[in-house]
């Protein structure tokens, strides 16, 4: 079978080809919508966010000019459909209850209590260490969720971050450490399942 | 709590990534070999990271993959322009008075021996092929890849503000610019004469489009016979109005409130001809109309994201960023005194690379 390069897929899929769409998303699929899952929580909206993703991606890659990598822009695009998703998400805004604060560098934070009303990940097998991270996770600010998850668990690099981001890798550094720190904070009461 | 125990703290994090200098790396290994909190606090953060490693990932399931295939195809042969959404949600006001400024526009820029025929689309007659005329008589784009290219669909939405703002950007620099003659050409009796039919066409030919314009006032059915409309009281009214608005604004305009890096320039030569703009600032742009046309051009703007927060327009979607010039708030704000108000920032969203 001959490979086809991804610069041939992306010339079929500018001209409507949805086989060579899916080619050519194929290596990413998984990617996005654990990407799309660790944002959302949630089966359900992570699929539908990432089907959002790819749907927007196909409608507009005649406009993709191949600056950044596909993967870059895909993230892009992710990144942006998932904070739609939770700026429109039916969640309860009883789910967490959030306490702005500001740090010593005047960036507010939240603290969020715990409530259960909203329970993510639901239905998925884990470690105690998963769900409270999971948990966590999920009271992050989207600004903070989105490096964690991208470092921590998509695993991309400070410049790749920034570069989907379109910030400067030191912000980049900068909102990592705080997300960190946040999540410390939030599983301060849950420390010793993560000290090995 | 110690000034070791700070700095660790501060840099734990870039450490844990080694993404730190070797000097760095250095001062905080020594830190944390004489301090024990430190070092908890290391591991308590590694903790976490693998962790999250480890969290459970979803695989791509067969249903996923059916309602994707589906949604694409779907999406291959949608025909209704994404653009028009957009004006579903504008003030009636700002509507009547985008209708207007369109009109204006596009019959300014329109070839006096233009002809409308039953089999055309008007709207693409009107604004594509007076706009290309434009573009080729500025020698900013080549003239074969206007007049071949179709109207890209997926780039209406959210080059429309931009399209306006680049207008207005290159109008107000003298920069030359492919598109921004429209608002400055000078007016003749043809052009008045057509402006009607245009706004009408418009109206009549889409009904995405000016849905709820329609139920405003003052619109009356177009006289086709002969090509040239009856003009309706609405545009009779303000339409010379709005002109002079125009045109005052054109000369009093200030080139310095222009940022050098967002002034307008052309492809030159062929080049990707690229339209670059701030998300932020469009999202501001439709704000000022409504907050659905926010959350509707906001919808349209994710799919664009380029470095810096802005989006990239390659050549071959210039027809759309052509046809976008219906949107034009730009111009609207011309016809608006209370919009004057606008910001600077505002009104030079457009940056072109």
């Amino acid at each position: 079978v001959k490979t086809v390069s991804e610069q041939e897929l992306l010339a079929c899929c500018k001209e409507g080809d949805i086989d060579a769409f899916e080619q050519l998303i194929e290596a990413y699929q998984g990617k996005i919508l654990n990407y799309c899952y660790r944002m959302l929580g949630n089966r359900s909206d992570a699929e539908d966010a990432a089907q959002e993703v790819f749907v927007k991606v196909f409608r507009f890659i005649k406009s993709f000019s191949g600056q950044s990598s596909f993967s870059t822009w895909l993230y892009k695009v992710a990144s942006n459909v998932c904070l739609d998703f939770l700026r429109k998400s039916k969640r309860p805004d009883h789910a967490t209850v959030s306490l702005n604060q500001v740090n010593s560098e005047g960036e507010e934070f939240s603290l969020s209590l715990e409530d259960n009303t909203y329970a993510p990940y639901q239905n998925v097998q884990m470690t105690e260490a998963q769900r409270a991270l999971a948990a966590a996770l999920d009271k992050l600010s989207p600004e903070h969720k989105k490096v964690i998850v991208l470092r921590d668990i998509e695993g991309l690099s400070y410049e790749e971050i920034a570069r989907i981001l379109g910030t400067a890798e030191g912000t980049v550094k900068s909102r990592i450490n705080r997300g960190r720190q946040t999540l410390q904070k939030l599983l301060e009461k849950d420390r010793e399942l993560f000290l090995i | 709590v110690s000034k070791a125990s700070n700095h660790v703290k501060e840099q734990l994090s870039a450490y844990i990534d080694d993404v730190l200098s070797d000097e760095e790396r250095a001062l905080v290994e020594k830190e944390l070999a004489s301090c024990a909190t430190c070092r908890e606090n290391a591991d308590f953060m590694s903790g976490i990271i693998n962790t999250a490693k480890s969290l459970p990932e979803l695989d791509i399931t067969e249903d996923f993959r059916v309602g994707l295939r589906e949604r694409l195809e779907q999406e291959k042969t949608a025909k209704v322009p994404v653009r028009w959404s957009y004006w579903r949600y504008v003030s009636g006001f700002a509507a009547a008075a985008a209708v207007l400024v369109l009109s204006v526009i596009t019959l300014n820029s329109l070839p006096e021996h233009l002809e409308l025929t039953s089999e055309t689309d008007p709207k693409q007659v009107t604004i594509n092929r007076g706009l290309s005329t434009e573009l080729r008589e500025s020698g900013g784009i080549e003239p074969d890849s206007i007049a071949s290219a179709a109207p890209t669909e997926e780039a209406h939405g959210i080059i429309y503000s931009a399209a306006g703002e680049k207008a207005e950007a290159a109008q107000n620099t003298s920069a030359p610019a492919s598109l921004p003659e429209m608002a400055t050409a000078p007016r003749n009796e043809n052009n008045q004469k057509a402006e009607g039919q245009t706004a009408e066409k418009i109206t009549a030919t889409d009904d995405k489009t000016f849905t709820d314009i329609a139920e405003e006032p003052a619109l009356e059915t177009a006289d086709e016979k002969g090509g040239v409309p009856m003009r309706t009281s609405l545009y009779d009214t303000n339409q010379q109005s709005s002109t002079d608005a125009a045109a005052a604004d054109s000369e009093t305009a200030t080139p310095a409130a222009v940022p050098e890096s967002m002034k307008a320039s052309t492809g030159v030569g062929g080049s990707a001809h690229l339209a670059r703009t701030n998300t932020q600032q469009a999202e501001a742009i439709c704000y000022y109309f409504s907050p659905e046309a926010l959350e509707s051009a906001r919808q349209l703007l994710v799919a664009y994201p380029e470095e810096d927060g802005g989006f990239i327009v390659p050549e071959e979607s210039l027809p759309a960023i052509q046809e976008s010039l219906e949107a034009l708030p730009g111009y609207i704000r011309r016809t608006m005194p209370e919009q004057e108000t606008i910001s600077s920032e505002i009104k030079m969203m457009l940056c072109v690379e």
